[in-house]
Order: structure tokens, then sequence, then C-alpha cells
């Protein structure tokens, strides 16, 4: 404790730079508990979307006993979010279980809209379609995962869901269906924040508890000479960088209450919460009132040691040792693995994900990560060293030596913002697997419809929907359960050639009015069906089932369909006019086409709603719960880099204007000998700059190197993602110029000779 | 530009005030010193003796009277031609040196030289030539913080002289090192001024260090005062 007191005492007894030092260090700290603070509250604004959306969900049994009150929830993709409609016929059971967020169930014609699917009623008069019946009030926010949700309480008649609809029992279950992000992928985020957030901070915290370290240690040494002990001297120095660090913690937590109000009225693309979602919470204030200042008094009481084991060495201001070069061949291992993998990518057989791959690839993305990390210091001090020998220009000279003699200080932060472009182009390859499996990349899209639930005048209708270029009727053929022998299996469309056309790429050898056998050379023929094999179809036709026989004929279409397909893997096509006009055929769904673009998609869903409000439209491919996700890690991941970015950059400038500060004594020394200030300035960015980009542009480069190696063991198409190459880069520059103009004014046109030392 | 006083003054100071505000530093300052002549100023810490040093070498600008330097009064000058002043016309000797850490011993010499445009190999040529009169031959590749407090010193001497500047302004240049040091010092600093005909204006509160002068100067309060030869 006496010592806790001396450290104080010197702090605020050793003049106004020490008290400026100590300002500095609250506030960078501030910044970084205001980021650490988000990050941790991340995981609870899911959760309170999550808890939100399964307290609402219905709980509903197929069983419908007399009078029992129905529902039917459908959701829909609007853009990249879904659009849940739940439809609710009233009845005498269960009609006063009111959702949360609703003070009653909506009657035939009502609806109650959420805040967003208002706006989007008042904007799109086209989205009609999807909300029939008139605006009766709004949803509370008790109902909504978050305010941009797009929800609606749609009341109907029975009748119109009455093929369909459930029988309600209640409100509420324990766990959402289609969580925020999920468990699974929240453990990624979990990491890929530590990565770009976390890993930034913790450096960010180090390097503000570490300010002014030499003068510091000078100080320290002092005391170490004059008879304290190992111990006590670096409790001294913990002691100043604990009340910094303990100050910074209230300020950054007063800072993310600011934060998550204004968050909460702005909010982030695809991801908007509630100020009580976003509340600070008893542990994430512990974690950042005792976490911080814990890792201020480690820090502290490390930046100590060599002041208290050998104060002599620090008066005397010893050369600083060489970077080890153990790094370099984890780097070198690493590398290795991961270019391996890459160079799979080029041949016929490309590494996939499992057995020893599993372990192997992630362990090389690692080892490059580590090595780059540990090889950075040695790498910058070497180039440092053979420049500075060689150039002949001064300013290179100056601040090549300066780089030199001080790789480690500098490189502490460099690895910050390195780390974070490794890890940003890591999490980019990611990003691009999980869209690969949830958003197809074929020109046209196709939906799927439950046949049986059209009407002859609807299906026209559909046809007409703007943006729909062709139609058609898909079925599998029937199998008869009670016999005993192989049966001949196949899909069908039942369209003419020109429907047909309209969904492939290609087809070749149609002939409009005959059954036909479709050939895709990709796909496989069904259960062993041959030409000359009886294909059955249940056809339903007046009320009445029938068996629809056709014999797989020669004759083939050979066809090339769009990846994914609503007609992929048919073996046969039966023309129209091969079945009665009545009939239907059991099972079969009516499928249309149109463009992919997102516009377009967006039309044809509202115009399909529009025609048959309460029907399941299956838009095939899409996957709108995990396009949701996506967006939302995207978003999160995005808020991530960003905030590593400011992070990475302000321990940056906090640095290297605290080296300037310790330099002082120096550079107005070499001022008063005539250097130009435009000299120094010249030698203060060249310093920050090159390391910095030397880092950055490795990090770029290994990055990307693993980014492909996690995307060739991936399977997917894209195996080589240069498009994010052009944002990394723009912000590898951003992060070098913004440091390179913070160093800039630390170098001023006055002289003060008071910066000189004396006695 | 102005009229020159004398063929031999270098440097000179006339009814020189300077204050810090409200409170006067320097009060009068009279003082001159010609080609090759060394000048201390001794007094005690806080006297002002510093603050006349930077005056005279154009840091500082005095709130009355003026400097001269070879003719030229300092306050008629810009930044600019101050600044290329001290570059290429004087020299500076502080306490502790204040080498650069990062730089080697010769890189620290041929700093005013490199600074006043001339290319590293002529440079560290003539830094090389320094230190060997001055006995660091040896020590040419290692860092300040390799060489001990005397040699360190002795390198900010070099530095000082290495581009054969008009003047040398030296604040406390032994202050930092022990007798047998700042004596050892003191004469190999002073010898090659003299012989390079560089004039000094020395600093000190050591009437040992003084006593190697040709002119000295006691300040007190302020007030510079000649001291009449013992």
């Amino acid at each position: 404790m006496r010592e806790f007191l001396l450290g104080l005492r010197l702090l605020f007894g050793a003049g106004r730079g020490s008290r400026v030092r100590f300002l500095l260090m609250a506030a960078g700290g501030s910044l970084g508990v205001c980021c650490l603070a988000l990050v941790l509250t991340v995981p609870q604004i899911l959760d309170a979307h999550d808890g939100r959306a399964a307290a609402r969900q219905p709980q509903s049994a197929s069983a419908r006993p007399a009078g029992a009150t129905l529902v039917l929830q459908r959701s829909d993709p609007y853009g990249s979010k879904a659009f849940t409609r739940v439809f609710v016929a009233q009845g005498t059971r269960h009609a006063d279980e009111v959702p949360p967020g609703l003070d009653r169930l909506p009657g035939p014609g009502e609806l109650f809209l959420s805040p967003r699917a208002h706006d989007l009623l008042r904007d799109q008069p086209d989205v009609k379609g999807l909300l029939p019946g008139h605006e009766e009030g709004l949803i509370g926010a008790a109902g909504l995962a978050h305010p941009d949700e797009l929800f609606a309480y749609v009341g109907t008649e029975r009748g119109e869901i009455a093929d369909e609809g459930r029988a309600l029992k209640g409100w509420g279950y324990s766990y959402a269906p289609f969580p925020a992000v999920e468990p699974s992928t929240l453990t990624y985020l979990r990491f890929a924040l530590g990565s770009l957030v976390l890993l930034p901070l913790g450096i960010f915290l180090s390097v503000c508890a570490r300010l002014s370290a030499a003068s510091r240690n000078r100080r320290l040494a002092s005391l170490r000479l004059l008879g304290l002990t190992t111990r006590g001297t670096q409790r001294v120095n913990a002691a100043e960088t604990v009340v910094a660090a303990l100050l910074g913690a209230l300020l950054g937590l007063a800072e993310y209450e600011v934060l998550n109000q204004v968050m909460t009225r702005t909010g982030l693309p695809s991801l908007r919460w509630y100020p009580d979602d976003g509340a600070l919470s008893a542990s994430t204030v512990a974690v950042c009132l005792i976490g911080c200042p814990l890792l201020a008094w480690f820090v502290g009481r490390i930046s100590a040691r060599d002041a208290a084991a050998n104060p002599l060495a620090v008066r005397r201001s010893s050369a600083p040792a060489r970077p080890a070069g153990r790094g370099g061949l984890l780097l070198v291992t690493g590398l290795g693995i991961v270019v391996g993998y890459c160079a799979t990518g080029f041949t016929d057989h490309p590494a996939d994900s499992i057995g020893v791959n599993a372990i192997v690839m992630p362990a090389g993305i690692l080892l490059t990560g580590l090595g780059l990390v540990l090889t950075l210091p040695l790498i910058s001090y070497a180039l440092a060293r053979r420049v500075a020998r060689r150039t002949g220009s001064l300013t290179l000279n100056l601040a090549m030596r300066r780089n030199e003699v001080e790789p480690g200080s500098t490189m502490r932060v460099v690895t910050g913002l390195v780390l974070l472009v490794f890890s940003a182009s890591l999490a980019q390859g990611v990003l691009i697997q999980l869209e690969q499996v949830t958003r197809p990349s074929a020109p046209v899209q196709d939906y799927s419809l439950v046949l049986s639930a059209l009407t002859g005048e609807q299906r026209r209708a559909l046809a007409e929907v703007p943006g729909v270029r062709g139609h058609a009727v898909t079925a599998e053929s029937w199998l008869d359960p009670e016999s005993d022998g192989d049966q001949p299996w196949a899909s069908a469309v039942i369209a003419t050639c020109d429907q047909l056309a309209s969904f492939v790429q290609e087809s070749k050898g149609c002939v409009d009015g005959k059954v036909m056998r479709l050939s895709d050379p990709d796909a496989g023929t069904g259960q062993g069906a041959g030409p000359g094999d009886p294909i059955r179809f249940r056809v339903r036709d007046g009320g009445k089932d029938t068996t629809l026989t056709l014999r797989l004929p020669r004759e083939k279409i050979t066809y090339d369909t769009h990846d994914p397909s609503a007609v992929h893997g048919a073996d046969l096509l039966v023309p129209p006019s091969a079945l009665p006009a009545s009939a239907r055929v059991d099972g079969a769904r009516y499928v249309l086409t149109s463009g992919s673009d997102h516009a377009e998609v967006r039309r044809v869903l509202d115009g399909i709603a529009a025609v048959v409000p309460t029907a399941e439209v299956e838009p095939v491919g899409i996957n709108i719960e995990g396009l949701q996700q996506i967006a939302v890690l995207e978003t999160l991941l995005a808020v991530g880099m960003v905030m590593g970015l400011v992070i990475g950059t302000a321990a940056f400038v906090v640095s290297a204007t605290d080296r300037a500060m310790e330099r002082r004594a120096q550079v107005t020394a070499v001022t008063l000998i005539g250097a130009r200030a435009r000299t120094l300035r010249a030698v203060q960015c060249v310093q920050v700059v090159v390391p910095l980009s030397i880092g950055l542009a490795l990090a770029l480069l290994t990055g990307k190197l693993a980014e492909s190696a996690y995307l060739v063991t991936g399977g997917g198409d894209i195996r080589w993602d240069l498009a994010g190459v052009p944002v990394l880069a723009l912000a590898a520059v951003g992060v070098a110029a913004v440091s390179a103009a913070g160093a800039l004014p630390l170098v001023g046109r006055r002289v003060d000779p008071e910066l000189i030392r004396r006695d | 530009m102005g009229e020159v006083i004398g063929t031999s003054e270098v440097i000179s100071a006339e009814g020189v005030d300077l204050a810090y505000g409200a409170e006067p530093v320097v009060r009068g300052a009279r003082l001159s010193v010609a080609r090759g002549e060394v000048a201390a100023v001794t007094g005690a810490s806080g006297s002002g003796k510093s603050s006349l040093l930077y005056c005279l070498a154009g840091v500082l600008a005095p709130t009355r009277g003026r400097v001269r330097f070879e003719g030229r009064t300092l306050g008629d000058l810009g930044d600019d031609e101050i600044s290329a002043l001290r570059r290429e016309r004087f020299g500076f000797v502080f306490q502790y040196g204040e080498l650069l850490p990062e730089l080697t011993v010769e890189e620290n010499t041929a700093l005013p030289l490199r600074l006043a445009g001339q290319r590293k190999r002529p440079a560290l040529a003539a830094a090389g030539e320094v230190l060997e009169r001055l006995g660091l031959g040896d020590l040419r590749e290692r860092r300040p913080s390799q060489v001990s407090g005397g040699q360190s010193q002795r390198v900010a001497v070099a530095r000082a002289l290495v581009h054969r500047p008009a003047v040398v302004f030296a604040d406390e240049p032994t202050g930092s090192l022990d007798s047998a040091n700042a004596s050892a010092v003191l004469k190999e600093f002073l010898g090659l001024a003299r012989s390079q005909g560089t004039a000094v204006v020395l600093v000190t509160h050591d009437p040992a260090v003084a006593a190697q002068a040709d002119s000295h100067y006691t300040m007190s309060d302020g007030v510079l005062t000649p001291r009449e030869p013992a």
C-alpha cells in the first residue's frame, strides 16, 4: 500500500507533463473500454432478439377441435430479410390468448403491423398483396425481435386458412425458431470479434498503460537504486497505470451508455436493437471495472520489471537487443502449408476439409498468423538496418535508424493492425463460404408453390405476374406401397418445349406434344428408370383418383439446368396436352421462374403474394434465415473491423505521440543544430509508415492466402476472392495515412531550449 | 545588411534584455566575442546565463537590445535564415550531449554536415577525421549507449565542430562529467576550436572551467558583468 501511495504521489506531483500523460492514458483506456463493452454486449443483444422471437411463437396443434382459433405463419424473403406474417382466424377457444406486443387478436380483415412493416406498406403499395386488410394498430416492442423487423398479424376468415391453419394453444416457446445467429456461428463470431477487436484492444490498453515507458523506467530505476524492493518498484509503477485504467473504465462505460442511445436511434445495417437490449449488464460492468485495472496492474508490474531488475542499465539507457528469429520458422511452416492447400485449388482434385485436412489446414493458418506477428519485428529490424546503411537520404537514414533500435516497441502496435487485416481476410473467406451455401449464384430464380392450393384462375394470374418468365408443373411418380417388386421412379416436368426452355440453360431435341425422356448429363436418372419402363402418376380428376401410366420413351431431350433449379434432375417431359385439362397430379408443384436480380425477385414475390396471400412460396435455393444471419454477421464483423481499425490506429498514434514526447530533448537538440522542421516531419512519417506498410502488406498477402486455403478446402465455387482486396488495401492505406498524419503535428516549428535536459 | 563592428568580432550582445512574461531574466547584457576567442559566462543556477546563451544563438528573441553575428542583427533575420545560421555557422554542445541514440557515433558527428546538404560519404569522412583528432576513431560504429559519458561528450564536441562553425555555444558542456573527464574533454574541445578559429561562448557554473577561457563574464540576477583577469 505504501508503494501504491508513493506511485500516486509521484503521479500527481510530477508536473503538468505527467498529468497530461495520465489523462491521455485514461482517455485512451476509455475508448478501449467502450469498444470492449460493445463487444461484450453483442451476445446480450442477440439473446434479447431471440428471447422476444421465442415468446411470440404460436403454440399450435394439427388436431383442430371445433371452435379452435386457427393460426398460419408464413415467412417470406423481402430482399435479404424475412417478412413474417401470422394469419389468425379467431374461434371460440383460446381467442383471448394474445402474443406479446398486442392487446387483442386481429379480427377478420384487421392488421397489426410492426413499425417497419407500417412504413413499408405506406411507401410500397405493392406490398398490399401480402397484407390483405386494414391496419388497426402497431405491434409493441415486446412482440418484435428488433425495431427493424418486418412482422404482421393478419386477421382472416377461418375458410381462408382452413387447409393449412393449425389450432392455437397459446404463445411462446423457450427457444427461437430461427436464432439471430446460429449457436455454432456465434462461436465463430466471438472468435472473429476477439481477433478483430479484443486483440488490438489488449495491445491498445497495454500501450496506454506503458506511456512514457523510458522516462518512467529511469525514475523507477532511481527509486530502486535508492533502496526500494523489486516488488515495491513494480507496485509504484502499477499504481499509476491502475488508477488511469480505472478512470478510463468509468469514462468508457459512460461513453458506451451514450453510444448505446445513439446506436439504438440510428442502428446498423441488419442489426438494430432497443436501448434496454444494449444496457450494460452487471457482468460487463464487472469485466470493465475489474478486468481493465487488473490488466493495467499486470502490465504496470511487467513494464517495471527491467527497471527493478537492472536499474543501472536502465539509467544508462542500454542498447535494446536484436529481435529473435524464432518466429520466422513458424511463418515459413505456416505459409508452406497454406500455399500447399492453395496450390491444390489449381488441380482437378482440390483438397477437402475432412480427415487430416481438418487439422492441418487450420494449423497452417494459425502458424501463419502467429509467425507473422513474431517475425515482423525481425523483418522491420533487418530492413531498417540494411536501408539505413545503404541509403544516401538523410531522412530515410534517420527514420530507419530509429526503427532499427526500436523494432519491438513499434511493432507491438503494428501487430494489432496486422492481425486485424489478417483476421479480416479470413473472416471474409468464412462469409463467402456461408454466402455460397445460402445465396445461389444462378442468373435465374425459381419459385415453387403447392399446386393443389391453387385454382386455375390463380395459376393463370401467377403466370402473368410482372417479371415471371415461365411457368410449369413438376411432379414425382407414384410408388405403389403394396407392390413388392422394384418400381421405376422418375420426376416429371409438365410443360411445353417453350416453357421448359425458360427454366433451363439449354435444351436440345424437344418436340411439342410428345412425351419425351429428359437427360441431364450432370444429374442422375432416378432409380433405374430406363426407356420403355412404365412410370405411374396419381391423378385427381373431378374428385376421382386415377393412375396415369406413361412409358419412358427413347426419344430424349438433352438439357442443362441452372444450379439450383426447380426442374433439376427431371427425367420426363410431359406436354400439358397429355393430361386431361382438369386433372391434377398428386403432390405436384407449380413452378415459376424469373431473373435473379434482387429487385426483380422482390417484385415477383410481391406479385405472387397479391394473387395468393396465404400460399407458401419456396424461392428455390434461397435460405432466407441464412441470408439474414449473414447480414447480421457481416454487420457485426464490419463493426468489429471498424472498431479494430479505430483502436489500432489510436494505439499507433498514441504510441507514436508518446515516443515523440519522450524524444523531445533529442529532437530539440537536432533542431538547434539546424534540422529543418520538414526534415524532422518527414523522418517521423517515414518512421511510422514504413514498418506499418510492410506489416499491412504482408498481412494482406498472407491473409488472402489463408482465405484461399480455407475456400479451396470448403469446396465452393469461389476459391480466389479478389473482390475484398481493394477494401482491405484501402483500409490499410487509410490506417497508414492517418498514422502518418497523426505523426506530423508532433514536430513543431518553435524551438524550446527548456526541453534540453539540464541539471 | 548591418554595419561591421570589427573585423575579428564574431558575435556580440548590445543591451540585451530578456523576460519570461513579466519576469526579467537578462538585463542589459553587453558582450563581444572575437574569432577564436573563448568567452565563459559563470553564475549561480537560475541567474539567466543559459537564457543569454540561447539569445545569442537566436533561439530566444530579446525583448530589448540586439544580438549581432558577423555584423548582422539576428532580430532582422527570418526564421529560415536563423535556422540556416544554426545549421552552417553555429555549433552547439549540451550538458548531456543529446546524441541521437539510434545513430552511430560517426553518423551523429556527421549530422550537421548532412543537415547542411552534404552527401553521405564526404560527410562521414569529415566526421571520421574529427573523431580521429579527438581520439575516438575506434568508436565510429558504436551507438551512444555503447560508449562512456566522457566519450559521449567528446562525440558531442566533434559534432559541434565538424562543420567548422564560426561560433560554438556550449551549455554546461562538462556538467555531467567527473572532474578528470571534464578537464580532458574541455581541453580537447577548446584546443580544437582554437585551432579552427572558432569562437566559443561557454556557460558554466564551474570556476575551473571558466578559468580556461580567454574572457570571463559573471551573471547575477540577470546582470552580466565582465570579470577582470586575475
